[in-house]
C-alpha cells in the first residue's frame, strides 16, 4: 500500500529561477493517471468486496425467502403429512445448495432443517437398498439455477448435510415414503417459521449495514475523483497565474 | 421519513459516472504538455483514499467486537 508520489517531480516543465512554481509539482499527465490509479486502487478493492457482499446477500436473502415461502403455503397449522414436510425439507436442501461453499446461512439453514426433522419427527424411507440408513435419501429436487443438486453426502457448501432419521429397511416401493410422527401442534409451525423470518431479517439488517458502508466508500471515491478532475481544471489556470507572476517579476 | 432503497445497480451507475468523469478531465489534457499540479491536492487526494483504507475496516469485516459500549 503506497502513498508515495510516484512520478512526480520537478524536472520537465521550464520555469525561470528554481524551475518550478512555490507548492506544486510537476508531473506528466501520464504520471497524474498513474498516481491517481495507484491511489485509487485500495479503494476500488474495497468497493469490489463491499459489492461482492452485497450480492451474496441478496443470494441468502432470495434462498430464505424460498424456503419461507414454501412454509407459508402450510398456513399457521405447518405441514400435517410426511409429504408435506419432505416439501419443507427439500426448500432448506434447494436453497442450501444455492448457496456458495462455507456461507453462513446455508450453516444456519442445515441447523434449522435438522432441528425441524428431529422435532417433527420426520423419516425418509429410501427404497434403494445402498440408501438404507443413509443421508442420500434426503436429496430434494434440483435447484432452480438448473444445476444438479448436490448430494448430500458431499455438498457443496462444505457442511454436514442435514441430519435424516434413521432409515427402517427397504421396502418394494419405487418411491421414497414419507412419514411424519409428530407433526407440529399449537404454535409448534409458528416456532418454525418465526425462525425462518428471524434469519431473513439478520440478512437484512446486515446487508443494509454492508449498503451504508458502500455508500460511504462511493462517497469517498467521488471526493477523489472531484479532486483529481480538480487539479486537472486548475492547471491551465495555475500555469496562467505563473506565467503572469514571471511576468511581473 | 422514508428513504428510496439504494441499490447495487445505482453504485454500479454511480461507479461509471465517476469513472467517465475522470476519463473525460484526462482527454482533456494534452499528454505532451506536462502539468503544475498542487503538492496539497496531490497529499489532499492521498489522505482521503488511506482515510478510506483505515477507517471503515471494522464495517467492512462485520466485527464489531472493537466497539465498546
Amino acid at each position: 500500500m503506497t502513498t508515495s508520489v510516484s512520478g512526480i517531480g520537478t524536472s520537465g516543465i521550464a520555469y525561470p529561477g528554481d524551475g518550478t512554481l512555490p507548492g506544486t509539482s510537476v508531473m506528466s499527465p501520464d504520471s497524474l493517471l498513474a498516481y491517481c490509479q495507484i491511489q485509487l486502487g485500495d479503494l476500488d478493492d474495497q468497493v469490489t468486496t463491499q459489492m461482492n457482499s452485497q450480492q451474496l446477500s441478496l443470494e441468502e436473502r432470495t434462498a430464505v425467502q424460498n424456503v419461507d415461502t414454501t412454509f407459508e403455503t402450510f398456513g399457521d397449522q405447518g405441514p400435517t403429512t410426511g409429504d408435506q414436510m419432505h416439501t419443507c425439507v427439500a426448500a432448506i436442501q434447494n436453497a442450501i445448495n444455492q448457496l456458495p461453499a462455507g456461507d453462513p446461512v446455508a450453516a444456519q439453514l442445515e441447523a434449522l432443517g435438522n432441528q425441524m426433522v428431529a422435532q417433527y419427527g420426520y423419516k425418509e424411507t429410501d427404497p434403494v437398498p445402498q440408501a438404507v440408513g443413509s443421508p442420500a435419501a434426503n436429496v430434494g429436487p434440483p435447484p432452480a439455477n438448473g444445476t444438479p443438486a448436490a448430494s448430500p453426502a458431499s455438498p457443496a457448501h462444505g457442511a454436514s448435510p442435514l441430519t435424516l432419521p434413521a432409515a427402517p429397511p427397504v421396502t418394494p416401493s419405487s418411491t421414497p415414503v414419507y412419514t411424519l410422527s409428530n407433526p407440529p401442534k399449537n404454535d409448534d409451525w409458528k416456532g418454525t417459521t418465526d425462525a425462518m423470518g428471524n434469519l431473513a431479517d439478520s440478512i437484512k439488517s446486515n446487508a443494509e449495514m454492508q449498503m451504508l458502508t458502500l455508500q460511504d466508500l462511493v462517497s469517498q471515491r467521488q471526493q477523489v475523483v472531484e479532486l483529481a478532475t480538480g487539479m486537472m481544471s486548475k492547471e491551465d489556470e495555475t500555469l496562467t497565474d505563473g506565467a503572469k507572476a514571471i511576468g511581473q517579476q | 421519513m422514508t428513504h428510496a432503497a439504494i441499490t447495487l445497480e445505482d453504485v454500479r451507475r454511480a461507479l461509471g459516472e465517476q469513472d467517465a468523469q475522470l476519463a473525460a478531465a484526462f482527454a482533456s489534457l494534452d499528454p505532451k504538455v506536462p502539468i503544475a499540479v498542487p503538492t496539497a491536492s496531490l497529499r489532499l487526494l492521498a489522505e482521503v483514499c488511506a482515510s478510506a483504507r483505515s477507517a471503515p475496516a471494522a464495517v467492512i469485516e462485520g466485527n464489531w467486537a472493537s466497539v465498546r459500549c
